[in-house]
């Protein structure tokens, strides 16, 4: 069914209310796509009620955090509606004692931490979210963020107990629950994370919380070789400290620590560790410096960033290889996982993943140009791509969702 | 089928006997029963997949089981449908420690990974309570837990890739040694999907380093509430505890009866372990140490030395066992609390056991609010069991009226796919349908369990009977 843009906004203006709706403009374009619509609901069933519109009419949707991560991954075939969640705000539930909060998936990192980390209840999610605390949860589990800290707490897989999310047809639905433990049903949450807004608009999220340390430590330790990489993560892995983050930064040839606890068990752990490996306590100050540097890091220069995985033992590799490929990383060297800046050319991108690939890993694109995607991101296999395709089958039918965002012909 | 079956194994690995097929009629949850047309043990991946394709030609039905010890059903064959047992495949395929990564195929048990990593100084986390039989393929199927997963989390914190053969056949490698693959997270998915969305053939696990201390506690209560407050107390004081467990009363009396762990008295007990460096340990000892004595703790008492330590961690392992000494029969429930709602669930318990005349015993892992309450009754007196099954079922329902679930570790498998309606609402299942088509659009992978439909639910719940392996004691239920 065709219609015209008016037509759209009709129907578009009747499910979500008039003051949600907006014509779409350039600073709405999506990976380069403008949008017609701009709607921003204020509730779930607004949300509901414009995708139920937009299936029934044919017409595609691309779900919107903060936007940070929107331009991450291929552009989307079609985009009619851009659908903005930062109208879905604030803590629906904080049980500080269950160390459990839900909030709505428009609500942003920032503000979280703030209604969490009140001097009564000191909680905080545990995501460094790529240093960007204006992203929204939603935007989260979209794009599975994660940052430096997840050597310690992981990512939003681990930390993500249960969604409210819409389908494309407008149902809505639960996975999950607000306990941190639960085997009931499929756990949908996982599939959710990371799909970018192709199987379901994640509308609330249930998230299990960590204490807020009282005290943290950073130990950096200078000149360290690809060669010797392995060795210090065992050591690490082995120290008696709590280690929450264990960054390499390449070609610094800098290992970055973070010790978190009481005062007085960071200021002991963090010394034992930099005798350990003839490394340095940073001060506070300097420290924090050098946390919110590690944390902007991979995006403060042009180039692309591209996410890399490689078994936990071949870091090193990935590092040693690093000069030939003129780039620049910054991994969680216990986790073989991080990412990589290099020139945004075809030629860069192609080196960079052959590399990847060939020591046992797998690239994502983050920020890369236009066509780069499928030149640096590693293809799923060919069993993957079709259960990919067959869940977007059964879940969105229509092809409302984000369609082509996945890229690698999947609709 | 037969033939076809005996042409990929070979006529010794595929069972069709009447008898030696009715070994195969039940898992761990013996009440629901079925004797399967046939038995089939594949030795390898590919094996695994031609037995499958034979299968979906065919349209039968099948189900994937390892040790058969789930506790749910999961492993229940249908009577028209082929059991595909993985016992054959138990070979440690590679240790890989610089990738912190052991790759194992799917029978070998969960005890094995670890006894792999030892000597490097290193364990497979997760830990339920049968890891000594319990199979590594079961472990995926059900996202197994155990008392060490409260900081460490589930099997699907620790299993980073898997070979599945789906039911048509075809083969996916999912993930690897390497974290954060390509696509959609399709692992996340099956993991804890019961088997209902293939067989996993191979699979890579993580292993982490033993911990540099260990710290273990018993603390003593007057009231199981007080119990249940500590244990808030101490998840909020910002401490994680390895292990955090609860005894109430009941079972303390059958525990102290069989194993003479030498608690200090009281209505209830904690045994609580923390493990990391030194200095730390024994902060986090005396901070759980005053949490216990704020919410009332009549004793706490720190494990001088690991023979003490182990002493305690006896009791809590030998309670099972032991609860043969206070009643001939008991029905196991598993549920799931938001940890500051144990307390008043642990009293709703309180309230079920004497409005029916029946007693529970908790032995429990508190940190997490996953609740094992056991309904003791006497299996000589229908109406006794009657009255244990609805107390078994209200406990639940006082579980999910706190916000909480119908499973923590022993899934949904056939045993509670008719109370599913009680957590999800009618959308959500039909989400979960949706997501089996997309792996199994005809059905035939472990058909009848986690999603109910109306044919299946008109029954009620099954009694417990003791697992032969837990007769024979080379296993533990909890």
């Amino acid at each position: 069914m065709v219609s015209t843009a008016t037509e759209i906004g009709q129907v578009l203006r009747r499910a979500a209310g008039a003051p949600a709706v907006r014509p779409g403009t350039a600073p709405d374009r999506v990976a380069g796509v403008r949008p017609l619509w701009v709607v921003r609901p204020p509730g779930i069933d607004e949300v509901a009620a414009a995708l139920a519109a937009a299936t029934s009419h044919g017409w595609a949707v691309v779900p919107r955090g903060s936007g940070g991560g929107l331009d991450w991954g291929p552009a989307p075939h079609r985009c009619d509606v851009l659908l903005d969640l930062t109208g879905l705000d604030g803590v629906l539930e904080h049980v500080a004692g269950d160390l459990v909060v839900t909030a709505r998936a428009g609500m942003t990192v920032a503000a979280l931490q703030q209604a969490v980390g009140t001097p009564a209840a000191r909680q905080r999610l545990m995501v460094d979210a790529h240093g960007r605390p204006s992203a929204t949860l939603g935007g989260l589990v979209a794009t599975a963020a994660a940052g430096p800290r997840r050597h310690g707490y992981g990512t939003p897989r681990d930390l993500l107990l249960g969604a409210r999310f819409v389908l494309a047809d407008g149902t809505v639905a639960r996975t999950g629950g607000r306990v941190v433990k639960n085997v009931a049903g499929y756990d949908l949450c996982k599939l959710l994370v990371g799909s970018r807004g192709t199987l379901a608009v994640v509308v609330e999220v249930t998230l299990k919380l960590h204490p807020d340390p009282a005290h943290h430590a950073l130990v950096v330790v200078d000149g360290v070789s690809a060669a010797a990489l392995p060795g210090l993560v065992t050591a690490i892995r082995r120290a008696p400290a709590v280690v929450t983050a264990a960054q390499a930064l390449w070609p610094e040839r800098q290992l970055v620590l973070r010790v978190e606890g009481s005062r007085e068990a960071t200021i002991a752990e963090a010394g034992a560790l930099a005798r350990e490996l003839g490394g340095r306590v940073l001060t506070e100050a300097l420290g924090a410096r050098c946390w919110s540097r590690l944390l902007r890091r991979p995006w403060e220069r042009p180039g692309a960033v591209v996410g890399v995985a490689v078994p936990p033992g071949r870091a090193g590799e990935l590092a040693e290889r690093l000069g030939e490929l003129e780039g620049s990383a910054s991994l969680s060297a216990g986790l073989g996982v991080g990412t990589v800046r290099v020139a945004d050319d075809p030629a860069a991108l192609d080196r960079l993943r052959g590399a990847v690939e060939q020591i046992g890993g797998w690239c994502r694109a983050y920020r890369v140009s236009p066509g780069g995607f499928e030149r640096v991101a590693t293809r799923p296999e060919p069993g993957v791509l079709r259960l990919m395709a067959n869940l977007r089958g059964q879940l969105d039918p229509s092809g409302t969702l984000s369609p082509g965002r996945l890229g690698w012909g999947l609709p | 089928m037969a033939s076809a079956l005996r042409r990929v194994v070979g006529s010794a690995w595929l069972l069709t006997d009447p008898a030696a097929c009715t070994a195969y009629a039940c898992d761990g949850l013996t009440s629901w029963r079925a004797r399967p047309l046939a038995v089939v043990l594949p030795q390898t991946t590919d094996e695994t997949q031609q037995v499958v394709r034979v299968l979906a030609a065919s349209r039968i039905p099948f189900v994937a089981r390892g040790a058969g010890t789930g506790l749910s059903g999961g492993a229940l064959p249908r009577a028209d449908g082929v059991v595909v047992g993985l016992s054959r495949m138990r070979a440690i395929l590679g240790v890989h420690l610089q990738d912190e990564r052991v790759t194992v195929e799917p029978g070998v048990t969960n005890q094995a990974v670890t006894l792999a990593v030892t000597a490097a100084g290193y364990r497979y986390a997760p830990d339920p309570s049968s890891q000594q039989v319990c199979t590594i393929g079961g472990n995926l199927a059900e996202n197994s837990g155990g008392a060490h997963c409260l900081k460490l989390g589930f099997t699907t914190h620790h299993v980073t890739g898997a070979t599945l053969v789906l039911a048509d056949g075809e083969i996916v490698r999912l993930g690897g040694r390497a974290l954060d693959p390509p696509g959609f997270d399709l692992l996340g998915a099956v993991v804890g999907s019961e088997g209902t969305l293939g067989i996993v053939t191979e699979v890579v696990l993580r292993v982490v380093p033993r911990p540099a201390a260990v710290a273990t506690l018993v603390a003593a209560f007057d009231q199981a509430a007080a119990a249940g407050a500590a244990v808030s107390a101490i998840i909020a004081r910002g401490v994680i505890p390895a292990a955090l467990e609860m005894m109430d009363r009941t079972a303390l009396e059958a525990i102290e009866a069989a194993a003479h762990p030498d608690y200090p008295p009281g209505d209830a007990v904690l045994l609580i372990e923390l493990d990391g460096p030194p200095g730390r340990c024994a902060e986090e000892a005396a901070l759980v140490a005053a949490c216990c004595r704020a919410a009332g703790a009549t004793a706490c008492r720190l494990a001088a030395d690991g023979e003490e330590a182990s002493r305690f961690w006896r009791g809590r392992k030998a309670a099972f066992a032991a609860m043969g000494r206070i009643s001939p029969h008991y029905y196991v429930q598993d549920g799931v609390v938001p940890r500051t709602r144990l307390p008043e669930v642990l009293a709703a318990i309180r309230q079920l056991e004497a409005e029916h005349g029946l007693r529970v015993a908790n032995v429990f892992h508190a940190g997490d609010g996953n609740l094992h309450p056991l309904v003791l009754f006497d299996g000589s007196r229908p109406e006794q069991r009657r009255r244990a099954e609805v107390v078994a079922t209200r406990i639940l329902d006082a579980c999910l009226a706190v916000g909480g679930s119908l499973t923590g570790e022993h899934g949904i498998g056939r045993d509670k796919l008719c109370q599913m309606p009680k957590q999800f609402s009618v959308a959500d299942q039909m989400v979960m349908h949706r997501l089996r088509a997309a792996f199994d659009p005809q059905g035939l992978c472990n058909p009848g369990k986690v999603l109910p439909t109306p044919r299946l639910c008109g029954e009620g719940p099954g009694v417990y009977r003791p697992h032969p392996a837990e007769r024979a004691q080379v296993a533990e239920r909890w």
